[in-house]
């Protein structure tokens, strides 16, 4: 069903009619603005999770967290690498500290640091209450991300779907021509399929994985409903 | 000419770890799979 949306999107990117500014270029939207929406989503995913792990003390919150942490770092690379090529060829250059960009990197830093905290700390329990903290900090940078178009002086443009109400009242809708907000509201869908479908399949892995550390089969920390004890491995 | 290499690159990389991401996904449960398969087999 992803594979089909993303084919659906990819056909509507490419027959809706080009940018009047920015010409052909512009259809890097399609696959850019789906990435980033992507990285919020599962951004989110991470930090309510954590949150959830850091009440309930329940494995498959931090399970979840974990999966979803890693396919932030994706994402988020993959929002960053897609804005600089089209950054190129509109703003003149791959790269700018503008505030977007920059709160977008530093988003990257926090998860490839969440990543490289989950591989360095050994002990379970202090692995996932570490991870959760970093995981609702993360959570924190999205807002500031969103906002920091108008919040700041920045050179990458305003939301194109997701305005603010206030800011939607006065400006109106940023994609006027309907083709080109199907276009993107299909690929946001894809993306959005897809991304579920990638978390489905990782926390089936993180399972797996579990399993194995767990010292023993009836202690693996996977169990619906496990509850995590301070120090054990579940 | 030159936006058409902007686009391709855009593309090419996107669907390129998309698809890199779902395939290591893929060997890492089939790993996972057999070292657990190995760890009941041993037990």
């Amino acid at each position: 069903m992803a594979l089909l949306a993303l084919l659906a999107g990819q056909i509507a990117a490419f027959t809706a009619p080009p940018d009047r500014v920015q010409g052909q270029v512009q259809r890097i939207m399609y696959v850019h603005v789906p990435s980033a929406w992507a990285m919020y989503l599962t951004v989110i995913v991470v930090g309510v999770s954590s949150l959830l792990y850091l009440i309930t003390r329940q494995w498959r919150w931090d399970l979840i967290a974990h999966a979803a942490g890693e396919l932030a770092v994706v994402l988020c690379g993959l929002a960053l690498v897609t804005g600089g090529i089209w950054g190129k060829p509109t703003w003149g250059t791959w790269w700018t500290w503008d505030a977007r960009l920059t709160s977008t990197a530093l988003m990257f830093i926090i998860f490839a640091g969440y990543l490289l905290l989950r591989s360095f700390v050994e002990d379970p329990g202090r692995r996932a209450r570490l991870a959760a903290v970093v995981g609702i900090i993360g959570l924190a940078d999205v807002p500031i991300i969103h906002l920091s178009v108008y919040w700041w002086r920045t050179l990458h443009q305003a939301p194109s779907v997701l305005r603010p109400p206030v800011v939607l009242r006065t400006q109106g809708p940023a994609i006027e021509d309907p083709r080109m907000l199907a276009a993107l509201l299909i690929n946001v869908a894809a993306f959005t399929l897809l991304y579920f479908f990638f978390l489905i399949h990782r926390v089936r892995l993180g399972q797996l994985q579990g399993e194995l550390e767990a010292p023993k089969p009836e202690m693996a920390p996977l169990a619906a409903g496990a509850v995590h004890v301070e120090g054990g491995a579940g | 000419m030159t936006h058409t290499v902007y686009i391709v690159a855009a593309y090419g990389i996107a669907f390129g770890v998309l698809v890199g991401y779902y395939l290591s996904l893929i060997q890492r449960t089939a790993e996972a799979k057999k070292d657990l398969a190995a760890r009941r087999r041993d037990a």
